[in-house]
């Protein structure tokens, strides 16, 4: 089973699928790992009814009934979570989720973790044209803590372009580039690859930084690769924010961003070296 | 709007027909106000110096051995010249004299230096640079005079204005024909090939045979940032897998990437530097920055590009890729 099964924190997965059985596995794993580590869990179905599903799960874990009666894990129908008044919203989904991070650690949990069968969205569903915008866009969420999503893509339900483009809206997909987060504002820190793959999770990142906040600082010592799209979404923080935008990198990401003219533009530097 | 770039070509045979061209083109531009830059030869630059007397404390200059000694660097100079001087006159018009060195060039970079001067048309044509190229009759041959004639829309006229060159023959024709003369680096027996769908398993597979050929840390990084990039130009996917070789050989480390079908490739892609909004050509460029010298090859249904970086023996890299291109960038006083 893929390491990712096995629920962090932070981690916005993508996580595309061939047949009901390898569906069925990553949902016991990953449900599994997060019951054990005692966080709430939210199972959004969609192949299957919250009945079947809650069958299912039960045959690999005997104490499901039980975490369900405690409250720790919560089965229900995927449409019916986004598609509440027969329209997906991103905005009302965006507000769900906070609400459902708020609701668990105010019960104890650790946190929650999302398991979330997206094939509604194959079915011409209203709305599900925002989808992969919502999908990047909720991506600061998980930068601040005490939430993980792993959202199943039904190969056989969107055709490769979509598929590309659901991945490329989540920072993390088996195979491709592995982009983590973590925000200790005002710093963002990040960890990985970002390429062509998760250019547009990143992007949904960095979108509120500088918002109504003076100064930010983009800590990407850690980021082991980052592709041209990726350094111009790092250069471009720096034209939005009304503050100064600092960049902490290795070497050779300096070198590159200030081949890209990161050091002509007033307000935004780029600090090399392992201080900051 | 009036054409703003202006590149002329002239050749001289001796100081006196040097100094004929040089000193009227740099004193009309330090009388204008116009910050003026001359990149020649050292015994050039004596001669020019002495010949403009108080006036040459004005002048910047460079050698053109060492000021850029790829193309590359040599255009990012004139980009970074014009970037920082255009604010020091009222009419943002910058001047460039600039020699090209040929002595001692192999015929792969004669042709890059060739393809250089014709890919400047494109390259600067936003800017207000003025630039004059001088050609030594005495150490050019006759197939490089012929080129400076073909890559430099003006000669220069009778009161040392721009006049339009007839033998100028169109930068992307030129560049196109120079590509056909370069024929592609041939594996040696027994390179592995690799075949690849992702962009995270090239990127791997890059950095493991970098290291077998003894490129490590930073350098196989920016080579791995190259060959992304052009796997990312090459549309490489599930159903467009790519097959990737990379050789060693004397002078450097050659990366090949290699796809099936052909695709359209512009000559020009890759001269220009990203612009605010995204091209296709934004990667090529970046990949360009980072390599010796790049080729893209598109027939017999096949798309095949090949990026040459230093090899692990070369002394200059050595010094470690970050520190050329903070050269490059004007970071480092050598």
């Amino acid at each position: 089973m893929t390491p990712f099964a096995h629920p962090r924190f932070g981690d916005h997965l993508c996580l595309p699928y061939d047949s009901d059985g390898e569906r069925l596995a990553f949902s016991v794993a990953y449900v599994g790992s997060a019951m054990r580590t005692g966080r709430k869990v939210l199972v959004h179905t969609d192949a299957l009814s919250p009945a079947a599903m809650r069958t299912e799960l039960s045959r690999s874990i005997p104490r499901l009934a039980a975490a369900e009666a405690g409250g720790q894990v919560e089965i229900t129908c995927s449409a019916g979570s986004h598609l509440a008044g027969g329209v997906f919203d991103a905005a009302r989904s965006t507000s769900a989720l906070t609400a459902a991070v708020r609701e668990a650690l105010r019960s104890g949990w650790s946190g929650v973790c999302v398991l979330a069968d997206m094939g509604w969205a194959a079915r011409d569903s209203p709305g599900a044209e925002d989808l992969f915008a919502y999908e990047a866009a909720i991506n600061p969420l998980f930068a601040v803590g005490g939430l993980a999503a792993a959202c199943l893509y039904d190969r056989r339900l969107f055709p490769p372009d979509r598929m590309r483009e659901a991945s490329a809206a989540h920072p993390l997909t088996p195979g491709q580039a592995e982009l983590r987060f973590i925000a200790t504002p005002p710093r963002l820190i990040l960890f990985g690859e970002a390429d062509l793959t998760n250019a547009p999770a990143l992007a949904g990142l960095l979108a509120p930084l500088g918002a109504g906040r003076d100064d930010v600082t983009l800590d990407a010592r850690q980021l082991s690769f980052a592709d041209l799209a990726a350094m111009r979404e790092l250069i471009a923080l720096g034209g939005r924010t009304a503050g100064t935008t600092t960049v902490l990198a290795g070497a050779s990401l300096s070198h590159l961003l200030r081949l890209l003219g990161a050091g002509d533009q007033p307000g935004f530097s780029v600090r090399e070296g392992d201080h900051g | 709007m009036a054409e703003r770039f202006v590149h002329q070509v002239a050749t001289y045979c001796g100081e006196r027909s040097f100094l004929d061209i040089a000193v009227p083109f740099c004193e009309d531009g330090i009388r204008r106000g116009e910050p003026v830059l001359a990149i020649t030869t050292q015994a050039n630059l004596e001669l020019l110096g002495e010949a403009l007397g108080d006036r040459a404390g004005l002048l910047d200059y460079g050698e053109s051995a060492y000021l850029g000694r790829r193309t590359h660097e040599r255009t990012a100079a004139y980009l970074r010249y014009w970037r920082r001087r255009r604010r020091d006159t009222p009419r943002g018009r910058v001047r460039v004299l600039s020699e090209p060195m040929w002595a001692g060039r192999s015929e792969r970079e004669r042709i890059a230096w060739h393809r250089m001067e014709a890919g400047l048309n494109v390259l600067l044509a936003g800017t207000d640079i003025w630039m004059l190229c001088p050609y030594d009759t005495r150490a050019s041959s006759r197939e490089v005079l012929d080129n400076a004639l073909r890559t430099h829309p003006h000669t220069i006229g009778g009161g040392h204005e721009p006049a339009a060159n007839e033998r100028f023959t169109g930068t992307e024709r030129f560049i196109e024909r120079c590509d056909a003369a370069v024929p592609l680096a041939v594996p040696p027996k027994g390179t592995p090939a690799a075949i690849l769908t992702s962009l995270s398993a090239l990127r791997e597979y890059t950095t493991e045979r970098a290291a077998e050929l003894g490129l490590y840390g930073e350098r196989a990084g920016l080579l791995t940032v190259a060959a992304n990039e052009m796997a990312v130009f090459l549309a490489m996917g599930d159903s467009d897998p790519l097959t990737v070789r990379i050789w060693d050989r004397f002078g450097g480390v050659t990366c090949e990437l290699r796809r099936r079908g052909e695709r359209e490739v512009d000559p020009l892609s890759g001269y220009c530097p990203p612009g605010p909004r995204p091209s296709p050509g934004d990667g090529v460029w970046l990949a360009r920055q980072l390599c010796d010298s790049l080729e893209i090859r598109s027939r017999d249904g096949l798309c095949v590009v090949q990026l040459n970086v230093p090899g692990a023996r070369a002394e200059e890299a050595r010094r470690g890729a970050g520190f050329a291109l903070a050269v490059e960038m004007g970071m480092v006083v050598e």
